[in-house]
């Protein structure tokens, strides 16, 4: 979820200057420069180090998951220290969801600056825009290994009963609940008509008792805006607390030693429960058909022309996978995406009849940033399909169709309906801005090909992570398939760019598009289905 | 009908089958029997084509399985051990998604509810495999074994699961394919049924062929004339002296 939160926070922040980029062709800035005044933008990038990292310290007071029911009965046994073992688990995998937001928050930051970069270089603080997102990362990690021990310290009390989760819990809120409602009542004093909550609300954050309280977190913030506002009184305070807080916190921690592997079963236990209860709850398609069933959602049924439809060989599969998607979740999906598409055209029509000086190109990158958001959504929702299948290796392999149309087969579904809603959202743009047709349609055939690009890949890093039951396999996954979404937009826009350069015709540019993502999807059908031959669970 | 010639599979270094070869005649039952990990489901699940081996050569009906695979594997029918259908497929829609596959529509239509009576499923023809139990999964499966023209069913522990009811089933279905000429290969851990059921058993241990013949030909080669499957199993593994 966290990964999730990150994404859609890139995408959102992110997806459309990259898009305006192309569109505007914008050369690099002369100097170094923000989109928002760098006050705010600390103060909101202060905002969101800090709830991320209080997300998170939540989570460690209870809910870890650095501990399994496998660690106990293989890993515990063992004559390692208790020390070590406890340690290891808890910052690998309590810290390794928070390493991947540090590097896309770093990599997002390093991106923005590095066009900037030559033009600092010759005031010789080119030091201060590469160090601000590896001070980012090293502070980051310190907070979050400082609030992921507290949390821990805070679990251990509970679970000695020195204190109630009730009375530590009631504290935390009441904490919590002074910051806000204080923050709040500031903000309210100081509005005079005319001026924006929000923005006010942000600004209040930075100024004293509020922005004393959130400094360490600021810190954070400011180091990765090292190369925009340069060096801050805010970043060697936050390395000292950070550095000394974590030292401190480190040292009482290793004081209950003895009781660690006490702590670590009672955790590995109760997140057995949990995952059980979650399963139960929301994963569990027995469960999911009972309740669906009892609302009238899910018939086995068929209409009476799928009833009819009986496509056989490698066809068989479509219909299969027809049948089953109408059933599954992936309808709502689609029925709320769809949705969504004409409520937010449907608003963009409305605001140029409103505001008609509304800059054009701003509503078309948001418009692309919401496409991006579109593929993001499915390429998520193919891992579950995806997983699906492979599940049931035994019953799909003996059948008598090539391991290539199985691949494919399983691909198209949902690649064909990231298509469709792309043609209908590219379809309203087109309707608004119709002289932008052309560069539409590329758009069209770009995430058509670029999406089916990416499940293939994701097929076969799939094919090497099978086992979704298994945190550390499901975490790399996340990890990969960000790297996926990346890599599979790759192609095209190389494509589009040397298109560009070479002062290409559109159309010429959406053939080479189609052409080049055609070529790698088949490298990479033949190769999934190589190793789909040979899969194995058991291996 | 079938023929395995030096089948080799490796797991990383673990030799899982180990130069195994037999035959299969059209309208016999032969029993693959072996110790746990002694390679009699992952020699199945080559044969299917799930896995692909190292080494060694897959004849189905005169069909290489490497250079004919799909020729190969329209003549099998392979039962695993755990069934795993389709969580939001009906019964029924199973059933037609296999006769899809193998294009024998014409078969599902004359078939289909015959099988649903006989594998007791016809109450449960439109209910989603998901809310199946596990021996109606099993049953599920084994009616979509029979919903094509298979000459070589392979089958993988398909008695566990079953009530009484469905083993005797089962069992009167397999005497009936061996009478229509089909080969029939069946891996069980199960000797009694195995001795009542099969007309020659291959031992497996350790990936390779440890004796094939029929029960009087392995009493003669354990010397133990006259002993019981189970016995005959225990000498020549060499868990009973």
């Amino acid at each position: 979820m966290g990964t999730l939160l990150i994404i859609a926070l890139i995408a959102a922040t992110y997806g459309g200057p990259l898009f305006m980029e192309y569109h505007e062709q914008i050369k690099p800035p002369a100097a170094a420069q923000l989109l928002l005044p760098l006050e705010l933008v600390a103060s909101i990038l202060t905002l969101m180090v800090c709830g991320y990292l209080l997300f998170s310290f939540f989570l460690s007071i209870d809910y870890i998951h650095a501990f399994t029911e496998h660690d106990v009965l293989n890993v515990f046994p063992t004559p390692l220290p208790r020390k070590l073992v406890f340690q290891f688990f808890l910052y690998t995998r309590g810290l390794l969801a928070s390493t991947l937001a540090i590097v896309l928050i770093a990599y997002f930051f390093f991106r923005t600056s590095r066009s900037l970069l030559f033009s600092i270089h010759r005031d010789g603080t080119v030091g201060s825009a590469i160090a601000g997102p590896f001070l980012f990362a090293i502070l980051f990690i310190a907070a979050n290994s400082t609030l992921l021990i507290v949390g821990v310290l805070c679990g251990l009390s509970v679970f000695h009963k020195r204190i109630s989760k009730k009375i530590l819990w009631t504290l935390i809120g009441l904490v919590l609940a002074l910051f806000l409602g204080g923050l709040l009542h500031r903000t309210l004093l100081g509005m005079t008509p005319g001026m924006q909550f929000v923005g006010e609300l942000i600004r209040h954050t930075n100024e004293r008792p509020f922005g004393w309280l959130l400094l360490p977190f600021r810190a954070i913030a400011a180091s990765a805006l090292i190369a925009y506002g340069g060096w801050t009184y805010a970043i060697p305070i936050g390395i000292l607390v950070w550095g000394g807080l974590l030292l401190w916190c480190h040292r009482t921690l290793m004081k209950f030693t003895p009781s660690m592997y006490e702590y670590a079963v009672h955790l590995s236990q109760e997140n057995t429960q949990r995952k059980k209860q979650f399963r139960n709850q929301m994963f569990n398609v027995k469960a999911w058909i009972e309740r669906e069933k009892s609302k009238g959602t899910v018939d086995a049924r068929q209409s009476r022309w799928m009833d009819e439809w009986a496509p056989t060989g490698a066809t068989a599969l479509f219909w299969r996978n027809a049948v089953i998607m109408r059933r599954s979740s992936i309808m709502p999906a689609i029925k709320i995406n769809v949705l969504a598409t004409f409520l937010f055209y449907g608003g963009i029509a409305a605001l140029r009849v409103w505001k008609p000086g509304i800059r054009e190109d701003g509503l078309i990158a948001f418009g692309g940033t919401v496409q991006f958001f579109v593929i993001f959504l499915f390429i998520t929702a193919s891992v579950g399909w995806l997983t699906e299948t492979l599940k049931r290796f035994e019953f799909q392999k003996p059948l008598p169709i090539s391991p290539r149309l199985t691949v494919l087969a399983e691909l198209l579904p949902i690649a064909i309906i990231v298509s469709c809603l792309t043609l209908l959202g590219i379809t309203l743009l087109a309707a608004l801005f119709p002289h932008q047709l052309g560069i539409f349609l590329l758009g069209f055939v770009t995430i058509s090909c670029s999406y089916l690009l990416m499940s293939s890949l994701l097929f076969i890093v799939l094919l090497f992570n099978p086992d979704q039951q298994d945190t550390l396999q499901r975490m790399l996954f996340g990890i990969y398939t960000i790297i996926v979404f990346v890599v599979g937009f790759l192609p095209s826009i190389l494509t589009i760019t040397l298109g560009f350069l070479l002062h290409f015709h559109l159309i010429v540019q959406g053939m080479m598009v189609i052409l080049i993502n055609a070529t790698c999807i088949s490298v990479l059908i033949i190769l999934a289905a190589k190793k789909y031959e040979s899969f194995n669970p058991a291996e | 009908m079938l023929s395995i010639s030096h089948l080799t599979k490796y797991y990383a270094h673990l030799k899982a089958v180990d130069n195994l070869s037999f035959e299969l005649q059209p309208g016999e039952i032969v029993g693959l029997l072996g110790p746990n990990g002694a390679g009699k489901t992952t020699t199945l699940r080559c044969i299917c084509g799930i896995l692909r081996p190292d080494d060694g050569m897959i004849s189905a009906g005169g069909f290489d399985l490497q250079r004919s695979e799909s020729e190969a594997k329209q003549l099998m029918a392979f039962v695993p051990e755990t069934p795993s259908p389709y969580d939001l497929l009906t019964v029924r829609e199973h059933i037609k998604f296999i006769a899809m596959c193998y294009n024998t529509l014409d078969v599902y239509n004359t078939t289909v509810d015959g099988l649903l009576e006989r594998f007791e499923l016809k109450e449960k023809e439109n209910a989603f495999a998901v809310t199946l139990s596990k021996g109606m999964k099993q049953k599920l499966m084994i009616a979509c074994a029979f919903v094509h023209r298979a000459k070589i069913f392979l089958f993988d522990e398909p008695m566990v699961g079953l009530d009484p009811q469905s083993q005797f089933t089962l069992k009167t279905e397999l005497y009936r394919l061996r009478a229509e000429g089909a080969s029939l290969l069946i891996s069980t851990h199960q000797l009694d049924t195995a001795e009542k059921l099969c007309d020659r058993v291959i031992i497996m241990q350790k990936g390779k062929k440890l004796s094939e013949g029929t029960l009087g030909e392995l009493q003669q080669q354990s010397t133990m004339n006259g002993n019981s499957l189970e016995e005959v199993f225990l000498r020549l593994t060499g868990d009973q002296p």
